[in-house]
């Protein structure tokens, strides 16, 4: 608890801040419901360029669905997404490593200390050691490694803002889905490519995240659960199983795959043949696709931009 | 520029890129005294003069669960500051002492019978109390910044690795400006308990009512990341720091009894801001020394070489790679415009002498003038909106 | 087919035929086409030789990159390779070896700095960026490090060299990659005439100028040290 190299808060540590909305359920809050179709996306903004002090860099939004007009709570109606991503690369092995024929891929990810309503440590959690991984298997199988041997990159993305596990409202302390961190990897992957791209570093492809996942927002337990993309987990009841996929739709190949979710007893709706597993990944697949599509127009930009 | 370098070096052929990577110490050098801007001063490398400040541009808010953020660029350095509040409850320090309370309790039970509020500076604010304030902040760590560098921002600092000794060093600076200004009330984190009047029907005197009792206080975690490097990181944490302080939002927080809990009210219209006593600016300066020192006497005499050393306001990346010496001013103005210094100090040499350093602090307050125009601009158009200023020379 | 070749490309996009085309730097091949592989202007190099039959498509990294003429050896990436000219900075002499950092590779050994035009957005971004705040000292451990082997100092006299007399820690040294080395060190050749010390402070810290191919001159004290001293270009 207490690291002497950084400004310690009290001893006794501290609490949140419990709103008398959570304890009085009288007066709470209504969930927000999704407006968009089940496949239509969020607006995503991205950037490149803009870490003057890194290789290559990239910023990327996906702006929440607003709030109702009326809404004038102090707690957030919904989260967002915003990731800063930077390249230091190509640059040497530490001296104790050993000679690689390949380029070395690390990457980091780590979460704000404000990115989320409850306020993350400083210290490197498990999530973020598992999204570290997901993002690395993502990448390794985009990149070129044997056009740059004996040398290293360092991809490490700083979340600012990190989309909600679930409706706030509904289990305030609940950590049991972490839903939200699905659409935190899709966003690594895709402001990682960018930075790659930004870097030069040769990629087979702009590989890009997408994510689906089955919702069940029916009262009736037996209804079948609802295939969408580019969930915000905020907007629904429950979510059934998710799926992020690494995508290079240039070759119609998967570097990444990531399910989650219980979808064993899920049906999907009437005539759909596929399993459940093969919709949620086909879903995953259309979503990377159409941020390929964001993506593919901002580095094509970049490059007019440089000729200038 | 290929022939200036080239005069610098006639044999060398190097492009100027490469000379100002090998050499950066002579590549600054041969520019200010080769490089005069139209009305006569040297300028440095990135074409600034000496005391010209890069452009900024300041945002506030655009995070969502913090309850005030920021985000500040100057020139290629770039920082984001979210500022969270949590609580601490008073029945839950060991150490608490409910009597610890009793000055302030005492001033809020006379203000609130003269129908005043705290936030009147009145004449009132005695010594005790102002001591008390600054008390609570500390004894409780109330206040807790915290730079964070291993972003990606530079490859210098390793994700994943603790704090780095600048690291440490930027967050213990920010704290102690923080105490040392007193910019932040006591009173603004404090969340008090009014007792109800048991014996209301006994006594006649009504101006006999209970103390309020002090249950908890607001700590504001404030996190700032440094997410591109370009020199300069102390200007650009402290202006955000500012920013972002102007723009928290607390909840209204208030004891419930029967709960033994604070609980917040979500109402935005019931919340307030932090009053902040001052809006103290930061400055750095970097000092330049050729080095070797020029060699004969002869140079300086014909005047190429000026002193023979310089002053950078706000430096970038590759100048303060090149200075040792530092100088870092931090000033503010009170209602009267009487300037107030908090630190005048060079770092790391000695070669600023105290005429300088009193050129350094004018330059330094009328750099004030225009953050504090920029800060207010920001925190009144309401977030998030960027307000960009024009990078600008100032003289003494 | 030359008309349906895209300007621009981005990593993942098609360019043409592998039939037609062989794939240059910043490209690779899959299922017999040319795609692109980093982002940026396409360049259509036609074939130099008589045993080149097929012109070559790459994807230049820069504008600066896209002038360049096609050479023999295509580089597939900023790294340094065998024969590369880089400019490196001494960090250690020792008896039997110099260290070095390599501070920047130099495109071909025909390399003129008359005909460079310098790349504003690199030279801007050179100047604002500290490699490594963290301490200055280090920077070079951010460097890809090589090492001069007593016997590549110099092409004549070769038993008779003395590392001391040859290079001091802190001389620029332009020099030539002799092979990848192993896992840390680029080995770095000077046994040419136009490699060698060309930029070295005095024992007093002023800049020197070469008097001859073994000796540099302090201008202030007039003072001579011995270096291995790269011609003037």
């Amino acid at each position: 608890m207490n690291d002497r190299r950084r400004v310690n808060g009290p001893a006794e540590g501290t609490r949140r801040p419990v709103f008398a909305c959570h304890v009085d359920t009288a007066s709470a809050p209504t969930r927000p419901q999704r407006q968009r179709e089940p496949k239509a996306f969020r607006k995503i903004a991205l950037e490149t360029g803009l870490t003057r002090s890194a290789s290559g860099s990239s910023y990327i939004e996906v702006q929440p669905s607003p709030p109702p007009a009326s809404y004038n709570s102090l707690i957030p109606h919904s989260s967002s997404l915003k990731l800063a991503c930077s390249v230091h690369g190509p640059k040497p092995l530490p001296r104790s490593a050993a000679f690689s024929p390949n380029l070395v891929l690390t990457t980091h990810v780590k979460y704000a200390t404000f990115a989320t309503r409850k306020r993350r440590a400083h210290v490197r959690d498990a999530s973020e050691r598992d999204l570290g991984v997901h993002l690395e298997t993502a990448l390794r199988g985009a990149i070129i490694a044997d056009r740059w041997p004996k040398s290293g990159i360092d991809v490490t993305v700083t979340i600012l803002e990190a989309e909600d596990d679930r409706w706030w409202a509904d289990a305030p302390d609940s950590h049991d889905a972490s839903w939200g961190m699905m659409n935190v990897l899709a966003g690594c992957i895709t402001a990682a490519s960018a930075a790659l791209a930004d870097a030069h570093i040769d990629c087979l492809d702009l590989v890009t995240g997408g994510m689906a996942a089955l919702v069940s927002d029916d009262e009736n337990p037996d209804a079948p659960p609802k295939l969408v993309l580019d969930v915000d987990p905020s907007e629904h009841r429950s979510i059934v199983a998710a799926c992020v996929v690494g995508y290079m739709p240039g070759r119609d190949e998967i570097t990444q795959l990531w399910l989650k979710g219980d979808s064993s007893n899920a049906v999907l709706e009437d005539g759909d043949k596929r399993t459940v597993h093969e919709a949620l990944i086909d879903g995953a697949v259309t979503a990377a696709k159409s941020v390929h599509a964001v993506l593919a127009e901002v580095v094509r930009e970049s490059i007019l931009a440089a000729g200038q | 520029m290929d022939s200036l370098v080239q005069n610098a070096n006639p044999k060398l052929q190097l492009t100027p890129t490469q000379f100002a990577a090998i050499e950066p110490n002579a590549y600054i050098l041969s520019q200010l005294s080769q490089r005069p801007s139209s009305n006569g001063v040297p300028t440095r490398a990135n074409a600034r003069e000496q005391f010209e400040f890069r452009d900024m541009t300041v945002t506030v808010g655009g995070f969502t669960h913090a309850n005030g953020s920021s985000t500040v660029r100057i020139g290629d350095t770039s920082v984001v500051c979210g500022i969270v509040a949590e609580q601490i409850y008073t029945s839950e320090v060991p150490s608490w002492d409910v009597s610890q309370a009793s000055v302030s309790a005492n001033k809020r039970r006379r203000l609130a019978s003269s129908g005043k509020t705290l936030l009147d500076n009145d004449e009132e604010t005695d010594q005790a109390y102002d001591n008390e304030e600054s008390r609570h902040i500390e004894d409780r760590c109330l206040l807790v910044p915290n730079v964070t560098m291993n972003t990606g921002c530079t490859p210098g600092y390793v994700p994943g690795a603790p704090p780095s000794e600048d690291e440490q060093s930027i967050s213990n600076n920010l704290l102690g400006l923080l105490r040392s200004t007193r910019m932040i009330q006591a009173e603004d984190l404090r969340i008090w308990y009014q007792p109800p009047n048991l014996d209301a029907g006994e006594s006649d005197s009504s101006n006999e009512t209970q103390l309020p009792e002090l249950k908890a206080f607001w700590v504001l975690h404030i996190d700032i990341m440094v997410m591109s490097y370009g020199g300069n990181i102390f200007d650009a944490a402290w202006t955000a720091l500012v920013a972002a302080l102007r723009h928290v939002t607390i909840p209204y927080a208030w004891w419930d009894v029967d709960k033994e809990i604070v609980l917040c009210s979500d109402d935005a219209s019931k919340a307030h801001k932090l009053s902040l006593r001052e809006m103290p600016t930061s400055c750095w300066f970097s000092v330049f020394e050729p080095q070797p020192r020029p060699a004969s006497q002869d140079e300086v005499a014909r005047g190429s070489l000026g002193d023979g050393w310089w002053i950078f306001a706000d430096p970038d990346g590759y100048e303060e790679s090149v200075c040792e010496e530092n100088v870092w001013c931090v000033v503010s103005k009170d209602k009267n415009g009487k300037t107030r210094v908090y630190r005048a100090q060079n770092v790391g040499g000695s070669t600023v002498d105290s005429e300088v350093m009193h050129n350094l602090l004018q330059i330094s307050a009328k750099k004030w003038e225009d953050m504090k125009s920029i800060i207010d601009e920001v925190v009144a158009t309401g977030s998030p909106r960027a307000v960009a200023w024009k990078g600008k020379s100032y003289s003494a | 087919m030359a008309s349906t070749i895209p300007t621009v490309a981005i990593p993942g996009q098609i360019l043409g035929p592998a039939t037609f085309y062989s794939a240059g730097p910043g490209t690779h091949i899959s299922e017999n086409n040319v795609y692109a592989s980093i982002a940026g202007p396409v360049i259509v190099d036609p074939a130099q030789t008589k045993t080149q039959k097929k012109s070559t498509l790459r994807v230049a990294r820069d504008l600066l990159d896209a002038k360049r003429a096609p050479v023999q050896k295509p580089r597939f990436n900023t790294l340094p390779a065998v024969d590369s000219i880089v400019l490196a900075r001494v960090t250690r002499v020792q008896r039997r070896q110099a260290t070095v950092a390599i501070l920047a590779v130099l495109d071909d050994a025909s390399f003129d700095p008359s005909q460079y035009t310098p790349d504003n957005e690199k030279f801007a971004s050179a100047l604002t960026v500290a490699p490594n705040p963290e301490s200055h000292n280090n920077t070079d451990e951010l460097r890809f490090q090589g090492l001069i082997r007593k016997e590549d100092v110099r092409a004549v006299e070769k038993d008779r060299v003395v590392m001391e007399e040859m290079f001091r820690v802190g001389d620029i040294v332009r020099g030539s990659v002799v092979s990848m080395g192993d896992q840390s060190f680029y080995y770095i050749t000077t046994a040419r005439n136009d490699l060698g010390v060309i930029m070295a402070r005095s024992d007093v810290g002023n800049m020197m100028f070469p008097a001859s191919w073994k000796e540099m001159r302090d201008p202030v004290t007039n003072v001579a040290e011995p270096r291995k001293v790269a011609r003037p270009l």
